[in-house]
């Protein structure tokens, strides 16, 4: 359960990312290829690797990584055989199970002796950190900028993965920087006669209309507005963080004030407003009645039965919960909204790190080795050598069609995916979250255009990689015990003056002030670096 | 070696076997008779010190600042100083009280549960009837909690639950069971009777069945009715049992069982649903913190071993059999 991932500041966004995963890595029905981004550098790149392999013997590459689906490859798949070839390699991978990934990378970890290549999924855990601080990992920014295709990485995607002191010693398992963040029943609004909602006000009379006004037509109020969940940790409000991040403004509730500090929007008072807006919502029977009790899942089985009309999901969920709902009605459509503004007059919409998990290389290795390792990965990062991993060979193992690629049963038997060596080889691709199985073709291309508008205006997460001895102890504490109270005052089982004492407490909590001193201490190092 | 060399001299005390002589020539003598048993022994005493004793020094994690990267032994010595953080918090009150009283209902409710249904099954003389019952009871004990977590929502639930539903249709108001504090705790023992109280008339019904037949019948002859057997025959016949049970149960107060909670719990309930085991779960799993969380642990640990030796004793100056 990737959700037991011990959390960064920027949570929600390993979620939301884990879904790109699954959504795009389980199913693996098609993916999209930004070609004609970089075709003269990539091409060029892999006709180097594949010239030097006629003098030199193969260099030998471990590898340890996780896989989706019954079996992994064995060693002498033909795809992997022939990356090989063309990469002048000996590839020896340990495949490992995503369910135990972390467990196993720990403990690997922790020996002190691991595989040329290991992919870490939570790359600033307590553990990462301390092993980079000692030196256990090749700082690689020296090195990156000689390789065209993964210079082709968004640079945010770089700048989230560096550590404390500001260095770079790991590479990023890319994936889409934008993910949206809540859907809206399209076909809902239009037989209402409604536009897409922009405002949070907006969005209250649409929920509203929602619940009342008889949306699907069949002549029952058994609709509901909004539908969400609570995280299963109790850590945070889940889906409805999304709301309130949007009244804060602040993707995972900290922001950078007029004074460059570091201020956490917990006590601000943007998050009351927030509340009273849920609490409100939830009093009118605008929100499902359960949804403290809602898992991630139930909720969107619930707006895939016609149940409900806005959920805050990412566009690749937008388009799982399209499907579902078509299944029912035909003309079902959740439309995902390219952002929100808040009553404060700010636009907002958060954006993702842009990665899932990283991969080390240990500074046991050469450094010639090492700069072979990274024109290894070079490569998968080209068009030529992304396509080749997650999909293998053209007409044998897929067919393609516009940005679509359609697999054949050999590459079934192959096990030729993205959720096999994909999970090696990865290329960055603006669109990730448009991508997502038996996506139409029209629902995708506007799904594009939504992730291009969403890529202007998205707010990232300004503690990404901060790291605060005191907040890190208490954290878990602070968040569980606010989480509580939120819910039970959206609930409407304590008064919402109760947060305003709980707000004040906090802020002079000697601990809380600590922490954030810290956070902004190890903010202004990292922006130093 | 050492703990077999214990158990010779409190035999050897008690029975003197082996001829005269010291306590010391005593044993050795008798280790050497008994030798092919004791080599038989070797095994099983192996398996509790290398599973069960080593693992016990891990403890000492309780006392220093752990870090799994430098390792158990290069972890720096705090003291108590995790002890200090736990017994300060405003928390510990709130788990300790959530603890004892979802244990004690337990107790009180839970515990004589199979008991009633045994000795109500015992009464059944139809031989089938009394099997098919037995084993439809027994069922929802291999259910495993988020099977019975996923029911209960379906059940209870306020949008589509069930029970609701069954209320709304008859003009009442609906009860939102899974996010009220106050029913909390009585779902839970219900849920551990729903599930378990079957399962628990496997070891009372055995009991039963070795009550000697004659009691019974002397009974009978004296003129008892059914109630007068079962109060002066079946559960005298059963005390020990019961109280060897209790007395188990006992050392588990501080354990309730950390799947039913955590599943049923959420946030809206959170101040009824938070337990030591979830609390160790947020701080030691989720948040790496694994000396503070061993420091819970410990303190478990304590809790209920102190509970089951002072339990045993006064079992015993009760005059009843305790479980050593």
């Amino acid at each position: 359960m990737k959700s037991k991932l011990p959390y960064s500041a920027g949570k929600l966004s390993l979620i939301l990312l884990s879904f790109a995963l699954a959504g795009g890595a389980l199913l693996s029905a098609c993916s999209q290829n930004s070609d004609g981004s970089d075709a003269s550098g990539s091409p060029s790149a892999g006709a180097s690797a594949s010239a030097s392999a006629s003098s030199e013997p193969p260099t030998p590459i471990s590898i340890m990584t996780t896989f989706f689906g019954d079996e992994p490859p064995g060693p002498d798949n033909v795809v992997i055989k022939e990356i090989e070839k063309r990469t002048n390699t000996k590839l020896n991978i340990t495949w490992v199970s995503s369910n135990s990934y972390n467990e196993k990378v720990n403990v690997t970890l922790a020996s002190g002796d691991f595989p040329d290549l290991t992919l870490i999924l939570d790359n600033f855990a307590q553990n990462v950190r301390t092993m980079a601080a000692q030196g256990a990992f090749w700082d690689l920014e020296p090195y990156i900028k000689d390789y065209p295709n993964l210079m082709e990485y968004p640079q945010e995607a770089w700048d989230n993965s560096r550590y404390q002191d500001g260095k770079i010693y790991s590479i990023p398992r890319v994936r889409g920087l934008d993910t949206g963040m809540v859907a809206v029943r399209k076909d809902w609004l239009d037989r209402l006669g409604m536009e897409p909602p922009q405002t949070t006000d907006e969005l209250y009379e649409v929920m509203k209309a929602f619940t009342t006004g008889d949306p699907d037509g069949n002549g029952t109020a058994d609709t509901v507005g909004l539908v969400g969940y609570i995280s299963a940790d109790g850590l945070n409000l889940g889906s409805f963080n999304s709301i309130l991040n949007t009244f804060q403004g602040a993707n995972g509730g900290w922001k950078i004030d007029g004074n460059g500090n570091l201020v956490n929007m917990t006590t601000d008072p943007s998050t009351k407003e927030a509340l009273a807006w849920m609490r409100k919502a939830y009093e009118e029977g605008l929100i499902h009645k359960d949804f403290a009790t809602l898992k991630n899942t139930q909720a969107r089985e619930i707006v895939m039965a016609g149940k409900a009309g806005v959920n805050f999901e990412p566009v690749s969920g937008s388009w799982v919960m399209t499907e579902g709902v078509r299944k029912i009605d035909p003309q079902g459509d959740m439309l995902p909204l390219v952002s929100l503004t808040n009553p404060k007059g700010e636009q907002y919409v958060g954006k993702g790190i842009g990665y899932y998990g990283t991969f080390v290389i240990p500074k046991t290795v050469s450094e010639e080795k090492m700069k072979k390792i990274l024109s290894f990965f070079d490569y998968g990062a080209s068009p030529e050598g992304y396509e080749l991993g997650a999909y293998g060979f053209a007409d044998v193992h897929f067919t393609k069609d516009g940005d679509f690629y359609q697999q054949t049963e050999q590459a079934k038997k192959d096990i030729v995916s993205t959720s096999a060596f994909g999970q090696v080889f990865t290329r960055f691709n603006k669109y990730a979250y448009a991508v997502a199985p038996n996506v139409s073709t029209d629902y995708y291309e506007r799904s594009k255009g939504i992730i291009d508008q969403i890529s202007e205006i998205s707010v990232s997460d300004p503690t990404n990689g901060l790291y605060s001895e005191t907040w890190s102890k208490y954290r878990n504490e602070w968040l569980k015990k606010t989480t509580d109270l939120q819910v039970k005052i959206i609930l409407g089982s304590v008064s919402l003056e109760s947060w305003d004492d709980y707000a004040a407490k906090l802020a002079e909590d000697t601990n809380w002030i600590k922490s954030i001193q810290e956070l902004n201490d190890a903010y202004k190092t990292k922006k130093g670096q | 070696m050492g703990r077999a060399a214990v158990t010779v001299e409190q035999n050897g005390k008690r029975q003197q076997p082996y001829g005269t002589g010291t306590r010391a020539q005593r044993t050795v003598r008798m280790l050497i008779r008994d030798r092919y048993l004791y080599f038989l022994a070797l095994p099983g005493i192996a398996f509790f010190i290398l599973f069960k004793y080593v693992p016990m020094w891990g403890l000492i994690i309780a006392f220093k600042d752990f870090s799994p990267y430098v390792g158990m032994w290069q972890s720096n010595w705090v003291g108590f100083e995790h002890f200090r953080r736990f017994f300060g918090n405003d928390d510990f009150y709130l788990l300790l009280r959530n603890t004892l009283a979802i244990s004690s209902l337990n107790l009180l409710l839970f515990f004589p549960a199979p008991i009633l249904v045994s000795i109500m099954l015992n009464e059944v003389r139809h031989r089938v009837y009394k099997r098919v019952v037995q084993t439809v009871i027994y069922f929802p004990h291999f259910l495993s909690w988020v099977i019975i977590a996923g029911i209960s929502f379906i059940m209870l639930g306020q949008a589509d639950g069930v029970i609701n539903g069954i209320l709304e249709t008859i003009g009442l108001e609906k009860i939102p069971f899974l996010t009220s504090p106050s029913l909390f705790w009585p779902m839970l023992t219900l849920q551990n009777i729903w599930k378990d109280v079957g399962w628990g008339t496997i070891i009372f019904l055995a009991a039963m069945s070795g009550i000697d037949p004659t009691l019974y019948e002397a009974a009978r002859m004296d003129g008892a009715g059914r109630f007068k057997q079962i109060f002066h025959v079946t559960i005298p016949g059963i005390r020990n049992v019961i109280m060897i049970l209790f007395i188990l149960k006992l050392g588990e107060v501080m354990d309730v069982g950390f799947e039913q909670v955590f599943l049923m719990g959420n946030a809206a309930v959170s101040n009824v649903a938070e337990v030591f085991d979830t609390f160790v779960y947020r701080n030691g799993v989720l948040n790496g913190e694994f000396s503070y969380t061993a420091t819970v642990g410990l303190f478990k640990s304590i809790v209920g071993l102190v509970l089951v030796v002072t339990a045993n004793k006064l079992a015993k100056m009760a005059g009843q059999d305790g479980l050593y």
